[in-house]
């Protein structure tokens, strides 16, 4: 459904927003080390182009499959959750 | 076919809804002053961020994978590797190294080589290997375990293990197996797509397993990070460092969480500090194998009886080798 993938163009976005923060300011360090550093480039770069890919998939045919709307919204706000998180983190409360 | 990552998704959610409601309460009781001593928040918050963060660079990375071999290989070349032998079983066993296809993506692989003509023991073998011996599921084991190649090993080794001797468990009966493989066939995937209409398959599919496997992975990372913070560890270490009966703790837990083998082991290892290494180890072998989803997806590719047999001897072999590792690694059962 249209208003699914807007949720989940939404979704990535702010994780692409997070990743991308944290990324700019060096707070990636704080979370997962130094080492982790060309793994977070790389779901940067791979988050931006699913969301662009996304973005051009707008029209492509509707899933048409039946979906338990209940658990679906719950696993959405579940996936959200994290990026959301951080970023009141960092615009409203820091 | 149902996608693998959406097998068992009520009740997967459900479980880990209650788990986190469980520990929820707990941290309520907290707040009121009833477990102050117990509760580090700040510790949870940080540990719940730190294994996201560390684990969804994989779970992107893997799906993303994974769609480029669901969309590029085709299966004949899969096929033809795969003979009834002990070399097939073994080359059935470690290609997940090549073909790096997650747990979501090995069942609908194994039913593709079913309706090629590949033997049910070989199909099995490669279903419960796949996942965990993969490259994108090893480097993230790595990672995740403070870049200890031993627990990569430990890990490889140990689903080997279980894949072959499971596989040949299924091997034996398999002359005596009456049942046919009925599932209908469909034509799946066009695997003659080009250029810029693959590269948009591939995303769309990508974006379809992230959002698949994404929520369980951040739940479970919320429930680790909760049971790290507010379990009472001088009071529970004493039964889940326990050698024997931590294991089936954790397994219970592994094969109703169902993760995502480029995930788990991130959730596994905030988990090593509480429980026994083999209980752990236990913990990322069930999720990949005798899991929520396998039970509901692999009778749809094999049959009834191949199922119970395959199944209740990767159970047992789990447990066994999770005491073996108790036993060995500390240097004696605790």
């Amino acid at each position: 459904m249209a208003k699914e993938r807007n949720l989940r163009l939404l979704i990535l976005i702010m994780y692409g927003m997070a990743i991308g923060h944290m990324l700019w300011t060096g707070v990636i360090y704080r979370f997962v080390g130094h080492s982790f550093f060309v793994f977070e480039i790389g779901a940067f770069v791979l988050i931006w182009l699913l969301i662009l890919a996304s973005l051009l998939s707008f029209r492509a045919p509707d899933d048409t499959k039946e979906k338990d709307a209940v658990t679906a919204g719950i696993l959405y706000a579940l996936f959200a959750l994290p990026a959301v998180i951080y970023l009141i983190a960092v615009f409203f409360l820091l | 076919m149902t996608h693998g990552a959406i097998a068992g998704i009520k009740t997967r959610t459900f479980i880990l809804l209650l788990l986190i409601g469980l520990s929820l309460s707990i941290v309520l009781l907290h707040e009121v002053g009833w477990l102050q001593n117990f509760l580090d928040a700040n510790a949870v918050r940080v540990l719940f961020q730190s294994i996201v963060w560390e684990g969804i660079p994989f779970i992107l990375l893997g799906a993303f994978i994974s769609s480029v071999v669901e969309w590029s290989v085709k299966p004949d070349y899969l096929v033809s590797l795969l003979s009834d032998t002990w070399l097939g079983r073994t080359t059935a066993g470690l290609l997940g190294l090549a073909v790096p296809v997650c747990d979501c993506g090995a069942v609908p692989v194994a039913r593709t080589l079913r309706r090629k003509g590949v033997g049910e023991s070989i199909a099995f073998t490669f279903v419960l290997s796949t996942p965990t011996l993969n490259l994108l599921a090893l480097i993230s084991t790595y990672i995740a375990f403070h870049q200890s190649i031993a627990w990569v090993f430990l890990r490889a080794g140990s689903a080997l293990i279980v894949a072959l001797v499971a596989g040949f468990l299924v091997h034996l009966h398999e002359d005596s197996l009456t049942e046919v493989w009925v599932t209908p066939v469909s034509v799946e995937h066009d695997h003659d797509v080009r250029g810029f209409r693959l590269l948009r398959m591939i995303t769309d599919h990508t974006t379809s397993e992230v959002f698949a496997i994404g929520p369980f992975f951040v739940a479970s990372a919320l429930l680790a990070a909760i049971a790290q913070g507010i379990w009472p560890i001088h009071a529970v270490t004493a039964f889940t460092q326990h050698s024997l009966w931590s294991i089936p703790l954790l397994m219970a837990l592994g094969a109703s969480l169902s993760l995502c083998s480029e995930a788990d082991a991130f959730v596994a290892a905030s988990l090593t500090s509480l429980f026994s290494p083999g209980a752990v180890l236990a913990f990322m072998l069930m999720g990949q194998t005798a899991d929520i989803r396998n039970l509901l997806l692999l009778p749809r590719v094999f049959g009834k009886r191949t199922v119970v047999i395959g199944l209740a001897g990767t159970i047992v072999l789990i447990f066994l080798l999770a005491v073996a590792v108790n036993r060995i690694l500390p240097g004696g059962f605790v």
